[in-house]
């Protein structure tokens, strides 16, 4: 095997190995780097700026563990800016495993804000049906949704009394690990006519392009990237310390680099060797 | 003769739901409202199945002492534990996920594992990508190309001269090439959708019956 047949096939263990050094050293050691902001991250920024003090956001939490590390840092910055601005917020999810992750992260988060569980903000837990649970919140939530994820019943809680659809509510916020934008896209927007921002891990964010452009999302922020430029918008506009975003940024920076040289080493070998085997196959042609 | 029936039901639902979509009348939304409910209700139930399908899987494997049965243990045991940690367990007020067991087992379990799964699709994709991308071809050549500018142009890692534009290049290519090709695949999928939905309304496609088509 010579060199160039080594470069072509290099043992996906020294990749392993060369990722994990290039990922650990930098998220042991995290520098901010300079981020740019694109455009759909700050229209969501703005649009969320401009819900009114008081009013009422849906949030639909529709990420579970296996996702937080592209969708949490988001999560948790728009609900500083949210719970900032003294909007209410309810929550709920499409994905069974993510009622935890939600409770968890809105008792962190509004407990600095002193806000109220069932007056400030209530998380009314996971129901199965997907485009169907978007589609009914249309008419009726509390039809869907009779109970919050203690069991506490909606009627019971103050903030659900004025509530009960997307006509009450200011803005809708998919935080998206999977295809439920297209459902709020397809019933609550195209059917109810509901104001929507995305936040969508990397490998869906292309999907979600079209409707911006349509403003049928009227912002997008795209997986950890998305993430860290909402991190230096919150810095800039509330004084907000950067999380964790903005820390995985270089790990993932230096990732993506380790990465490209991979594929341009294998592509150096493949080059190589095609140019050093053609002109033997055409003499054997001849 | 016998799918006259369920062909009639099909189209009858169909056009009601149709109808709702475009409607503002009473009795139709109303309907609407209460064929979703026994919809969620039945996708509930999907749950149940899935939950079935895997408890059977993993018994079928520890009975046949199968590669790997040892793992079917330890799923067993997560199954159980999360099952009568959030079915069972009470402590005060404090019931299902809200049990402090469950919340332990979610966080300190769940969490992490969720978490490296993921994690591990790093290391993964790295050895996909450099065995994948070869410029074999136009096409390839293409999508490595657009591969690599939008991985750079993502994180700000080279900067100054012409690495300057990246940001704008990744963001053009998102913006126009890819929102195109996404929104002819959007419509192609849409309409096919829609044909797909019409033909089992008006009942000219029966598989859904079982059987043949005769």
């Amino acid at each position: 095997m010579n060199i160039w047949d080594k470069l072509q096939s290099i043992d996906r263990r020294w990749i392993f190995l060369v990722m994990f050094i290039v990922i650990i050293i930098p998220l042991m050691n995290p520098k901010s780097l300079d981020i740019n902001v694109s455009e759909p991250t700050r229209k969501a920024f703005e649009r969320i700026e401009n819900v009114p003090s008081g009013s009422n956001v849906l949030i639909s939490w529709d990420f579970d563990p296996g996702s937080q590390a592209e969708l949490l840092p988001t999560a948790k910055a728009m609900l500083h800016q949210l719970f900032e601005k003294n909007v209410n917020i309810v929550v709920i999810t499409l994905w069974p495993a993510a009622p935890t992750l939600a409770d968890t992260t809105l008792n962190e988060i509004s407990t600095l804000y002193n806000k109220q569980e069932g007056v400030d903000w209530v998380n009314l837990g996971f129901k199965p049906g997907l485009d169907i649970v978007v589609k009914s919140m249309g008419s009726d939530i509390h039809e869907i949704f009779p109970a919050d994820d203690k069991g506490k019943r909606v009627e019971n809680i103050p903030l659900m009394k004025d509530i009960r659809n997307y006509d009450d509510f200011n803005l809708v916020i998919d935080l998206s690990a999977g295809s439920s934008v297209d459902f709020y896209v397809e019933q609550a927007h195209g059917a109810y006519g509901a104001d929507l921002v995305a936040a969508a891990t990397g490998v869906m964010i292309g999907d979600f392009y079209p409707y911006l452009e349509a403003n049928q999302l009227q912002g997008l922020v795209g997986a950890l990237v998305g993430a860290a430029e909402y991190e230096k918008l919150m810095e800039k506009a509330y004084g907000l310390e950067p999380d964790k975003a903005t820390a995985g940024m270089q790990a993932q920076a230096k990732a993506h680099l380790a990465i490209i040289i991979f594929i341009v080493l294998g592509n150096i070998g493949f080059f190589a060797k095609r140019k050093k085997t053609s002109p033997k196959l055409e003499s054997l042609n001849k | 003769m016998s799918n006259r029936g369920p062909l009639a039901v099909a189209f009858i639902a169909g056009m009601l739901m149709i109808g709702d979509y475009f409607l503002d009348w009473g009795p139709l939304n109303s309907y609407a409202e209460w064929v979703q409910k026994y919809y969620i209700i039945i996708a509930a139930f999907a749950i149940v199945l899935g939950v079935a399908s895997l408890f059977k899987l993993h018994l079928g494997k520890l009975k046949r002492k199968e590669d790997g049965w040892r793992y079917s243990i330890v799923t067993f045991f997560g199954f159980f534990a999360m099952i009568v940690t959030g079915l069972f367990m009470t402590s005060g007020d404090l019931t299902g996920t809200k049990h402090p067991w469950n919340a332990w087992l979610y966080t300190n379990v769940q969490l992490p594992l969720g978490a490296t799964m993921f994690s591990l699709l790093a290391f993964f994709i790295a050895s996909a990508a450099y065995r994948a991308f070869r410029a074999r071809s136009l096409e390839a050549t293409l999508l490595l190309l657009a591969a690599c500018l939008v991985m750079l142009g993502q994180v700000p890692i080279l900067t100054g001269g012409v690495f300057e534009s990246l940001p704008e290049i990744k963001q053009w290519i998102l913006d126009i090439p890819n929102m195109a090709s996404k929104r002819a695949i959007m419509i192609g999928v849409g309409l096919g959708m829609m044909s797909t939905a019409l033909k089992i309304i008006f009942g000219i496609e029966r598989t859904y019956l079982g059987g043949s088509e005769e």
